[in-house]
C-alpha cells in the first residue's frame, strides 16, 4: 500500500536520528519491514501515525540539519510520556531486537546493532572464528 | 510391565556420568539399559534429526528474554529443571519460596541450576575442566576443616587422564599456577609431580582473550610496584589459563587414543595403541596404522563442524557448533548393540530386598508426550544399577526409595562455589563479549593457610561484560534511554564503555554442612507425582569471611589497576544477600552442584566408599558430583568424570568376578 | 546405535574415481621411463620446459578451484537465515571443500617447487584471478547458459550442476590463454595433469633426481585448516600427490564421466555411491539433492540410465525458492556512483574478499599460521555479503557482493 511504503520510509528516516545508525547501516539488518509491523501491532494505530507525522514534520522542517533535528526529537519524541515511550522502544528494536522485553524473533536478536556498538558480535550468532577473540577486533584500526 | 528383560547394568540419567558409564560399559561387552528423564528429540538417531533438534535449542535461546543457562532447553513438566529465575527471596511471608521446581526452606535460596535431559548439564555447562588441588582432598588434615577425601590426588591421577581424553581438554601444563610454589623451579617441579613430566593436554590451549592480556598486564605492574596487601602482607596476583574442553589445535606430543577394557588385569587402561573400533566392536591394536593424531571431536551431527572454538562467546548456554564438549559425543561411542535407552523415562524409586539390601529394580514412569499428566510404570532389571542422575536428583530418588542411607548422610552436605561477583571498567578498552566464557583465572588464593579461617576460591576473569550481575549490555542501553540519550550520542557513548567492561568471580569454596541439604516431602510432588526437591540451605562464617577477604582483595586491585568500581550489593540484585561485619554482599551460585551422597572411609558418615559403590546395597553404585566430599576451588566436572572411570572400572571387575 | 558418521578421510571411504580410469593411469606407469623420455626428447631443455608447463597448469588449477566459490557463495549467501538448512549446509560443504581443494593444489604446486600466485597482489592486473561475471560454459552445453554471481534458485543450482557435470566442465581455463588445449571437462584437465607428474617424475628417477624439490616449510598442514570435509593433504612425494589428486577427483570432478557414455548393467555396483554412511559424493550429485529436495537413497544408481535414471529417490527435504534476497546478478563497483553509500559497502566486502585471497597467497608461500586470519576473514566475508544482500535497489532487486579484486 502507498500510505504503508510512506510510513515505513519515515520510520526509517526517523530511526536514524533515533539510533545514531545510518540509513545503509539499518537497511543491511534487513529488519526495516519486521520492525515497521512491530510498531504498528503494538501501538494503536492513531498514536503511530500521530508519532510518525510528528517525525515527518521534523525531519521536513529541518532539512538535514543534525543539531536541530536532534533537538526537536529530544522535546518532541523522547519523553516517556510521548507517545507511550514508543521512540525507546523503537531505539531497543533496533539495538536489541526487542519490543521492550521480549525477543521479536530469532532473527531480530542476531540482527541487533548493539553489538557492532560493542565492537562485537550476538552472543550464539555471526561466529567471528577460531582465535579472533586474541586480538582486538578487526574494526579497530 | 513390560520387558522383563535383566540387564547387565541399568543407569539412570544420560549426562557425563552416565555417558561415560554407558560407553565404558557397553565396549566392554556389557547390556546396558539407560533410562533418560529428558525428551526423546534429545537423543536423536539420525544426522538430520540430531540437527533440527539443535537448531530448535539455538532459536530458542535466540528468542529467550533472559538468556539463563537453561534457556534453550526444554522444561519439561514431567521432568522439571531448576530455573534460576523462579529464585525469590525467602522471607515470613514466603517461606518456603515453592516458586518453580525447588522447595527452598532456606534460610538462603540455593542458587543453581541443572539440566534434566539428554546429555544433562554438559549441554549448558562452560566447559572449564581444571583438576582439584592435591591439598584439597585432605581439607580436614591440614586446615581442621570440612572432611578428608578416602583417597588421594595421586590416586585420582590416571582417571584424570583418562577424563582428560574423554571430554577433550585443550590447555597448557606449564601455564597452571601452583599457590604454594615461591619459584619457577618448584612450579616445574609440583607440575611434574603432579601432571607428570611427559603429560600434556589432548589439545593445545585455547587462546587466552585480549582481554586477559590487558587484565594481566595492569596486575603486573601493580605486583611489581605497587602489590595488594592481604593481612598485611604484599601478595603477588598469579594468574593460570584455564583447561577447557573446547576444541582447539590438536597437540602433537598427545599419545593417548583410547581407554579400553583389559578384562586380564581387571583395569582400565589409557592406550597409546589400542583402541575399540566400532566396526568390529572389539579392541584393536593401532600401532600399524598411520602414525596417531588426536582428532578434535565435532558436533554430534557432523564431525566437520565444531572441530575448533569460533567464537561464539555463547558457551553458557549453548554451543551453536558444540566444540565445545557435550556427554552426547561419549554417548554416541556406546555400543549400540549393547545398549537401549529409554527416553521420557524418570526413575522414581530404587526397589530393594529388606533382608539382604540387594537392589531388585528401579521404578520408573514414562510419559508419552512432553506435560502429559498420564504415564507408565515400570520396573528395570539389571545386576548391578547406577544412580547417574545429577547430586540433587540421585539424593531425590534415595529419599524417596529409603534406601543407602544408613549413614544419614543422603542429601546432607549440598555444596555449591558461591561466587561474589565485582566489576568495573577498565582504563582502556578490553573487547569483552568475545571468546570463551572464560580464558585465564587469578589462582593465588586456591589453596593456603588462610582455610582455617575462611574459604579458598579461585577468580576466573569473565570474558562477557558485565553480563551475569547486570544484563548487560541491554541493561546499559536502558540505563542510557532512561537519561534520554538517543542518537549518534547514545551511539557514541555506548561504543566508549561497553568495550571496557571488567567482570571478575570470587569463586569461594563451600564446606560440606550437615544442615545445607536435601530432603523430601509429601507435600511437593511434580506432575506425575515425584518428589519436588527441597532444599535447606545458608552460607556460614566461613563463606562471609572469604567474601570480605575477596572483596577487600578487589578494592586495592580495582585501584590500583585504574579499574572503575561499579560493584554494588543490594537484597533486590539478587536474592542470595547476606550481611558481615556491617557489609552487605551478594553471591550467585555458580552451577556447581555437590556433595549429596559422599563418599568416605567409613559408612558411618558416608553414602559411598571409594569406588563409588553404596555402603548399603552391594550392587547399587553412584555417579556423579553427590559423591564429592568437599568442593575444592575447581569446576567439579573433570574430577566426577575421573571418579566415574574409577566406579566403572569397579562395576566392570564386580561383573566378571 | 550405530556412531552413524565417519571421520573426515576415513581410508576405508568410498572412492568414486571407477576402476577404469584408476588402471588407465597406472598402465602409463606401467609402459616405463624409457617410453617416456622417447617422447619428450632427451634434452634437459624439454624436461624443464615440460616442467615449467606442469606448474603452469597447477596455478591454472589452483584458478579453476578458486572460480567457482564466488557463484556458489552468492547462492549460499543469500538464502534468508532459518530457511532451507539444509541445502545451506550441501553448498557450504561444497565450498568448504573447493577452499580444501585450493590450498591442497597450492601443496602440490609448492612441492614441485613452483609458486602459488593467489589473489592479484602478484599476478598483476593482467592476470585476472578472480573472473568477470557473468562468464560462459563451453561449447558443447547450451551457449545461452552463462555462470552468474546470482541468488539462490532452481537456475542458479542447475547451471552449478552443469559446471560439476563430468562431461561439463568450465570454459574459464580458456580465458586465461595459458593453456593452448581446452579439455572437455574438469575431470579430462586433472587426468592429464597427473600424467605430466608421473611422466616427469619417472624421467627424474631414472637420474636418481625428483621433481618434487619445494621446500618442506611450504607446504600448509592440516592444523590451520579446520571443519571442511577432509584433512589438507602435504605433498613430499608422488605419492602424496596423487592422494591430492585423487582426494579433489573424487570429492568433486569425479570422472564420472562412465555414467554418461558407458552403457547401464543392472545391479552395477560401481554406481551404488550414496547412503548415510558416505560422507562425501560428488558436488555433482549434491547439486541434484538441492534441486530436488531429496537425499540420494543408498539403493540409487547413479547411472543416468538407471532405475531412478541417476535421480534422488530418498528422503525429502524442505526447499523453499521464495526464501532468498533477490540479489541483482553479476553487480559491479562501476555500478554505483564512487563515494556513496553502495558504492562503499560494496568495496568494503571487495576489500575484505581480497584481503582473504592475500592472506591465503601468504598462508601458500611459507606463512601457513595466517590462514588462521582467513577463517576469520571468511566468517566476516559473510556477514558483509548478508547486509549487501539486504539493501534494496531501485530496480526491485538487492543489492549483493560484486568479487572484484581491489588493492590494498
Amino acid at each position: 500500500m502507498e500510505s504503508n511504503k510512506k510510513a515505513a520510509n519515515t520510520f526509517l528516516d526517523i530511526s536514524v536520528f533515533l539510533t545514531g545508525f545510518n540509513k545503509m547501516e539499518l537497511l543491511g539488518t534487513g529488519m526495516l519491514e519486521t520492525y515497521f509491523n512491530v510498531v504498528m501491532n503494538m501501538n494503536n494505530v492513531a498514536l503511530v501515525e500521530s508519532f510518525l507525522a510528528e517525525s515527518e514534520k521534523i525531519l521536513a522542517k529541518n532539512q538535514g540539519n543534525a543539531e536541530k533535528i536532534n533537538n526537536e526529537i529530544l522535546h518532541k519524541l523522547m519523553p516517556d510520556s510521548l507517545y507511550n515511550g514508543l521512540a525507546k522502544n523503537i531505539i531497543t528494536m533496533w539495538y536489541m531486537g526487542n519490543w521492550m522485553n521480549t525477543v521479536i524473533n530469532p532473527q531480530s536478536y542476531v540482527q541487533g546493532l548493539i553489538w557492532g556498538v560493542a565492537e562485537t558480535h550476538p552472543p550464539g550468532a555471526k561466529q567471528p572464528g577460531y582465535a579472533s577473540w586474541a586480538s582486538a577486533p578487526n574494526t579497530v584500526k | 510391565m513390560i520387558n522383563n528383560k535383566t540387564y547387565d547394568v541399568v543407569i539412570v540419567g544420560s549426562g557425563i556420568s552416565g555417558a561415560v558409564m554407558a560407553k565404558t560399559l557397553t565396549q566392554a561387552g556389557k547390556t546396558v539399559l539407560l533410562l533418560e528423564a529428558g525428551l526423546t528429540a534429545g537423543i536423536s538417531l539420525d544426522r538430520n534429526g540430531d540437527y533440527q533438534n539443535y537448531v530448535d535449542y539455538l532459536n530458542t535461546f535466540y528468542t529467550a528474554s533472559a538468556k539463563v543457562p537453561n534457556s534453550p532447553y526444554p522444561n519439561i513438566k514431567d521432568a522439571p529443571s531448576i530455573d534460576v529465575l523462579d529464585m525469590q527471596p525467602i522471607s515470613g511471608a514466603n517461606s518456603p519460596s515453592t516458586n518453580g521446581y525447588l522447595v527452598q526452606a532456606g534460610p538462603l535460596p540455593f542458587g543453581s541450576d541443572c539440566l534434566r535431559g539428554p546429555g544433562g548439564t554438559t549441554l549448558h555447562w562452560l566447559g572449564s575442566t581444571p583438576r582439584m588441588l592435591p591439598n584439597d582432598f585432605k581439607m580436614k588434615t591440614l586446615y581442621g576443616q570440612g572432611v578428608d577425601w578416602p583417597i588421594s590426588y595421586e590416586d585420582l591421577m590416571p582417571y584424570y587422564e583418562m577424563a582428560e581424553l574423554e571430554i577433550g581438554v585443550s590447555g597448557d601444563v606449564n601455564a597452571i599456577h601452583w599457590p604454594e610454589a615461591s619459584n619457577k623451579q618448584e612450579q616445574v617441579e609440583l607440575k611434574n609431580k603432579f601432571y607428570g613430566k611427559e603429560y600434556v593436554f589432548p589439545m593445545e590451549e585455547i587462546p587466552t582473550s585480549y582481554l586477559d592480556g590487558v587484565f594481566t598486564k595492569l596486575v603486573a605492574e601493580v605486583n611489581s610496584k605497587n602489590p595488594v596487601k592481604v593481612s598485611g602482607k604484599d601478595t603477588k596476583i598469579k594468574f593460570s589459563t584455564t583447561p577447557q574442553g573446547r576444541n582447539s589445535v590438536p597437540n602433537k606430543q598427545y599419545p593417548y587414543r583410547d581407554i579400553t577394557w583389559d578384562s586380564k588385569t581387571k583395569k582400565l587402561v589409557l592406550q597409546k595403541d589400542k583402541y575399540w573400533c566400532p566396526e568390529t566392536k572389539k579392541v584393536v591394536d593401532g600401532s600399524l596404522e598411520e602414525k596417531y593424531e588426536y582428532l578434535p571431536v565435532g558436533a554430534t551431527w557432523d564431525p566437520n563442524t565444531g572441530q575448533r572454538c569460533e567464537g561464539n562467546a555463547s558457551c553458557v548456554p549453548i554451543c551453536p557448533v558444540q566444540a565445545k564438549y557435550n556427554a552426547l559425543k561419549t554417548l554416541y561411542k556406546s555400543d549400540g548393540d549393547k545398549i537401549t535407552i529409554k527416553t521420557q523415562s524418570v526413575a522414581s524409586r530404587v526397589l530393594y530386598n529388606e533382608k539382604t539390601g540387594e537392589v531388585t529394580g528401579v521404578e520408573y514412569k514414562t510419559y508419552h508426550t512432553a506435560d502429559s499428566i498420564t504415564y507408565d510404570t515400570n520396573i528395570a532389571k539389571g545386576k548391578i544399577y547406577v544412580l547417574a542422575a545429577s547430586a540433587i536428583e540421585n539424593a531425590k530418588i534415595l529419599l524417596a526409595s529409603n534406601a543407602a542411607n544408613s549413614s544419614d548422610q543422603v542429601g546432607r552436605n549440598l555444596m555449591d562455589h558461591l561466587c561474589l561477583l565485582t566489576w568495573g571498567l577498565l582504563p582502556e578498552k578490553g573487547f569483552p563479549f568475545r571468546g570463551p566464557g572464560s580464558t585465564t583465572n587469578m589462582s593465588s588464593f586456591r589453596d593456603g593457610d588462610f582455610r582455617k579461617e575462611h574459604a579458598a576460591w579461585i577468580c576466573p576473569i569473565d570474558n562477557w561484560g558485565w553480563g551475569w550481575p547486570v544484563f548487560s549490555p541491554g541493561s546499559d542501553l536502558s540505563n542510557a534511554l532512561a537519561k534520554n540519550m538517543f542518537g549518534k550520542e547514545l551511539r557514541d557513548q555506548l561504543a566508549d564503555m561497553l568495550p571496557k567492561q571488567l567482570l571478575l568471580h570470587y569463586e569461594c569454596e563451600q564446606l560440606p554442612e550437615p544442615d545445607n541439604r536435601v530432603t523430601i516431602d509429601p507435600a511437593y510432588r511434580d506432575q506425575i507425582g515425584n518428589y519436588r526437591p527441597v532444599i535447606h540451605y545458608d552460607a556460614s562464617d566461613y563463606m562471609k569471611k572469604a567474601f570480605e577477604t575477596a572483596k577487600g582483595i578487589n578494592n586495592q586491585l580495582f585501584k590500583a589497576t585504574g579499574t572503575q568500581d561499579f560493584t554494588f550489593y543490594s537484597p533486590t540484585l539478587t536474592a542470595d544477600y547476606v550481611g558481615y561485619q556491617e557489609q552487605g554482599y551478594n553471591f550467585w551460585g555458580a552451577g556447581h552442584i555437590v556433595g549429596t551422597h559422599r563418599m568416605g572411609a567409613s559408612k558411618k558418615d558416608s553414602v559411598v566408599n571409594k569406588d563409588s559403590r553404596t555402603w548399603d546395597h552391594d550392587n547399587l553404585y553412584l555417579v556423579g558430583c553427590g559423591n564429592m566430599p568437599t568442593l575444592g576451588t575447581s569446576n567439579p566436572t573433570l574430577t566426577m568424570t575421573a571418579l566415574t572411570f574409577k566406579a566403572a572400572e569397579a562395576i566392570l571387575k564386580q561383573l566378571e568376578k | 546405535m550405530n556412531t552413524p558418521f565417519k571421520q573426515p578421510n576415513d581410508p576405508k571411504r568410498q572412492k568414486l574415481i571407477p576402476e577404469a580410469a584408476e588402471i588407465a593411469i597406472t598402465t602409463e606407469i606401467a609402459s616405463g621411463p624409457k617410453k617416456l623420455k622417447s617422447l619428450l626428447g632427451p634434452s634437459k631443455e624439454s624436461f624443464d620446459k615440460k616442467l615449467s608447463e606442469l606448474k603452469s597448469q597447477l596455478q591454472t588449477a589452483l584458478e579453476l578451484e578458486h572460480s567457482t566459490i564466488p557463484p556458489y557463495l552468492c547462492a549460499l549467501y543469500s538464502i534468508k537465515p532459518g530457511t532451507n538448512l539444509i541445502a545451506s549446509e550441501i553448498i557450504k560443504s561444497v565450498v568448504l571443500e573447493e577452499m580444501l581443494h585450493m590450498v591442497m593444489v597450492a601443496n602440490l604446486l609448492n612441492a614441485v617447487d613452483g609458486k602459488p600466485m593467489i589473489g592479484e597482489k602478484e599476478t598483476g592486473t593482467n592476470n585476472k584471478f578472480i573472473p568477470d561475471y557473468p562468464t560462459r560454459l563451453p561449447g558443447n552445453v547450451d551457449p545461452s547458459l552463462e555462470i552468474d554471481l546470482t541468488y539462490f534458485s532452481k537456475k542458479s543450482i542447475k547451471t552449478f550442476w552443469k559446471i560439476e557435470h563430468p562431461e561439463g566442465g568450465y570454459a574459464i581455463l580458456s580465458q586465461y590463454g595459458k593453456d593452448a588445449k581446452t579439455y572437455k571437462s574438469i575431470g579430462e584437465f586433472y587426468e592429464a595433469l597427473t600424467k605430466n607428474i608421473v611422466d616427469l617424475e619417472e624421467i627424474a628417477k631414472a637420474e636418481g633426481k625428483t621433481i618434487f624439490t619445494g621446500k618442506p616449510e611450504n607446504q600448509v598442514p592440516s592444523e590451520h585448516y579446520y571443519g571442511a570435509g577432509g584433512k589438507i593433504i602435504t605433498v613430499y612425494c608422488l605419492e602424496d600427490a596423487r592422494r591430492v589428486i585423487d582426494e579433489i577427483v573424487g570429492q568433486g570432478e569425479g570422472t564420472l564421466g562412465s555414467i554418461f557414455s558407458e552403457p547401464y548393467k543392472p545391479g552395477d555396483k560401481r554406481y551404488l555411491l550414496f547412503g548415510s554412511t558416505v560422507e562425501e559424493f560428488a558436488h555433482y550429485f549434491r547439486f541434484k539433492e538441492v534441486f530436488y529436495g531429496r537425499y540420494y537413497a543408498p539403493t540409487d544408481s547413479a547411472h543416468r540410465l538407471g532405475p531412478n535414471k541417476g535421480l534422488p529417490t530418498g528422503e525429502k527435504f524442505e526447499v523453499d525458492w521464495d526464501a532468498v534476497c533477490k540479489m541483482k546478478p553479476n553487480p559491479k563497483m562501476k555500478d554505483y556512483k564512487k563515494g556513496s553509500p553502495l558504492y562503499d559497502k560494496t568495496y568494503e566486502f571487495n576489500k575484505t574478499y581480497s584481503t582473504l585471497l592475500d592472506n591465503i597467497n601468504e598462508a601458500c608461500n611459507g606463512n601457513a599460521a595466517a590462514l588462521r586470519q582467513g577463517i576469520t576473514l571468511m566468517y566476516e566475508l559473510r556477514y558483509k555479503a548478508v547486509e549487501l544482500m539486504n539493501i534494496p535497489l531501485e530496480d526491485g532487486y538487492m543489492a549483493g557482493p560484486s568479487f572484484e579484486y581491489v588493492k590494498a
